[in-house]
């Protein structure tokens, strides 16, 4: 069948229609979906104000990075039910949440004077997969909590630990070893971030800019400031805010981890 | 008796004269444990978000990068659309640089041949001269660290993988007047890949003004007791008084906080043991440094806080309804 040549006005106009809602939809789908970013501080010293502060001042207000935008929209003293019975109200319902803390293997203080703080083993689920929650990306600066291959019982079983947590979660980044905090680390990784740098990457990279020439070496041998690492899937290794994989599927197939030594 | 006089005045003007010749104007008095400088760094020439390209360019072999994004602090950086390994960052106040070549032939299961630790320190050390980054004095340079990068998946979800050594990382860190130099700047950190290539480079050094060093007389700074008292209202203010702490360790250091100057501090390690009825917390390591100057043109305040950290954070008690924080409020309202 031969198309019409005869274009008449109402025919026009309607493709003028169809156009403008195309444009419209597309230039609103370069920001396809506001991105949210918690801060959560143990109620310990004031150098994990510092350091939950020093990140979060970067995403005051709408942040265009990549094709998304993040802001800042939570920013609380650490609860042991933001974490466990109303993650899906906290560190569940951001995007990217940044954690600094006391903390050992797996384990993130939220108070100090009544020693009170979470498991990641005895966590929910994070992510859209499981609970109605969101998050994709965990950072949590404190020491040992962010356990990685070298920290694995005999038979190398690093991943079990943390399958639990792992439900549409993305990444987990943190230490390995002891940490000191309280330096640039937290503002110069907020910047490596909004520049759509890698979200593991930039961390590494920010704690090798910390390292220094000193005597200061912690008992578990990590030079300052420690070592970092981050538990991911190969999937969502090259994850960065602007642009990320699909939701990785839980489990333990194809987990991966990354660590400094 | 009167040869006894007479070589006992000989030597007292030998002593004298030989006095004189140390504190002399023009001569600098030797650096011994007891006598610390303050120094300027030379300045950068101004830079450009241009000069940024070209050194993209130099070290990445990538050209028309677009536009780059600046942060509030006027670093520059870059992060390939295409790979987001590929990075560089120029911070245009001092020339500090860091950058990353592409590692996605790392992803996966590729196994890179990297060099033993000898032929890494030579390798780094010739990419250092062959591209003119290496220190003016280069016994500044202090190997700090070996290191590298290491990952490992999961077989099947089941099984650990290989652990595969991926980067072996080369941390060089600065030395003056036999002191290490603490702090963000001052160090120089070399990334090594597969067969000796360098992956990527932290080049955070700045040479130190030539006539610069200026001795800092004791009565401008203040006393090891004094700034063990200092440390201990730091420790106090940070973790609660009575809380039971012990100095592990104590030294003379430099700070090179990326400022114009480097300054000399007191180093105190700390073990702060706080009571808790968590397993596994351990006690915690606290590295308090005091500023040796009583007034610093540069202050450090290293432990200063932002008014707005407090005054923002909010409690919340389980059940109250979560409120959005912040939603589309700029920083500076």
């Amino acid at each position: 069948m031969k198309p019409s040549t005869h274009s008449t006005p109402l025919l026009r106009a309607m493709n003028i229609f169809v156009a403008f809602v195309l444009v419209l939809s597309f230039s609103s789908s370069a920001y396809c979906g506001d991105r949210e970013i918690g801060g959560y501080v143990d109620r310990a010293e004031d150098r994990f104000v510092r350091n939950v502060w020093n990140f979060i001042k970067n995403f005051q207000g709408q942040q265009n990075i990549g094709s998304h935008r993040y802001q800042e929209v939570q920013y609380f003293w650490g609860e042991p039910f933001e974490f466990d019975s109303s993650h899906q109200n906290f560190v569940d319902k951001m995007d990217l949440a940044y954690v600094a803390a006391h903390g050992s293997a797996y384990y993130v203080q939220t108070n100090q004077s009544t020693s009170d703080g979470v498991d990641l083993r005895n966590c929910p689920a994070y992510g859209d997969l499981a609970n109605g929650g969101d998050l994709e990306f965990m950072i949590i600066e404190s020491c040992n909590t962010v356990a990685s291959a070298p920290e694995a019982p005999a038979g190398g079983d690093w991943w079990t630990p943390m399958t639990s947590i792992f439900q549409g979660l993305h990444q987990l980044v943190g230490f390995r070893t002891l940490s000191y905090s309280d330096n640039g680390i937290p503002n110069r990784y907020a910047n490596k971030l909004k520049a759509n740098g890698s979200v593991w990457r930039s961390w590494f990279d920010t704690v090798n800019e910390e390292r220094q020439y000193s005597s200061t070496v912690a008992p578990d041998g990590a030079p300052y400031p420690g070592y970092a690492s981050a538990i991911m899937y190969t999937t969502t290794e090259n994850d960065r805010l602007g642009d990320y994989a699909a939701d990785p599927g839980g489990g333990a197939a194809n987990m991966k981890t990354w660590w400094q030594y | 008796m009167k040869k006894t006089l007479l070589l006992l005045m000989g030597l007292t003007i030998t002593l004298l004269m030989s006095s004189c010749s140390s504190c002399g104007r023009t001569t600098e008095p030797p650096a011994s444990k007891e006598t610390v400088y303050v120094y300027t760094f030379e300045s950068p020439a101004a830079a450009s978000p241009d000069d940024s390209k070209k050194l993209i360019e130099k070290f990445l072999g990538t050209s028309n990068v677009g536009d780059l994004y600046k942060s509030d602090e006027n670093t520059v950086y870059y992060v390939s659309k295409d790979d987001v390994s590929e990075t560089f960052e120029h911070d245009l106040n001092n020339g500090n640089i860091t950058y990353n070549k592409s590692m996605k032939k790392y992803m996966g299961d590729f196994v890179p041949q990297l060099p033993s630790r000898e032929e890494a320190i030579k390798m780094a050390e010739e990419f250092l001269n062959k591209n003119a980054l290496q220190p003016g004095n280069m016994g500044e340079l202090r190997l700090a660290h070996f290191g590298g990068l290491r990952a490992s998946s999961v077989i099947d979800g089941k099984k650990a993988g290989p652990v595969i050594d991926e980067l072996v990382a080369l941390t060089y860190g600065r030395t003056i007047d036999n002191m290490p130099v603490m702090g963000p700047g001052s160090k120089i950190v070399v990334n090594i890949g597969d067969k000796g290539e360098v992956m990527g480079l932290i080049r955070r050094w700045r040479e130190l003004s030539a006539g610069s060093k200026k001795q800092v007389q004791p009565e401008e700074m203040i006393s090891q007791r004094e700034a063990e008292e200092m440390a201990r209202r730091q420790i106090m203010s940070e973790y609660g008084e009575k809380t039971p702490y012990q100095i592990i360790g104590s030294s003379k250091a430099y700070y090179d906080n990326n400022g114009k100057i480097l300054q000399p501090v007191y180093i105190f390690e700390t073990t702060i043991n706080i009571p808790s009825r968590e397993q596994n917390i351990k006690p915690i390591n606290y590295l308090c440094v005091i500023p040796m100057l009583k007034n610093s043109p540069e202050p450090l305040n290293l432990t200063a806080i932002d008014p707005r950290a407090k005054e923002a954070i909010k409690s919340i008690k389980q059940g109250e309804v979560v409120p959005d924080q912040n939603r589309d409020k700029k920083i500076d309202e």
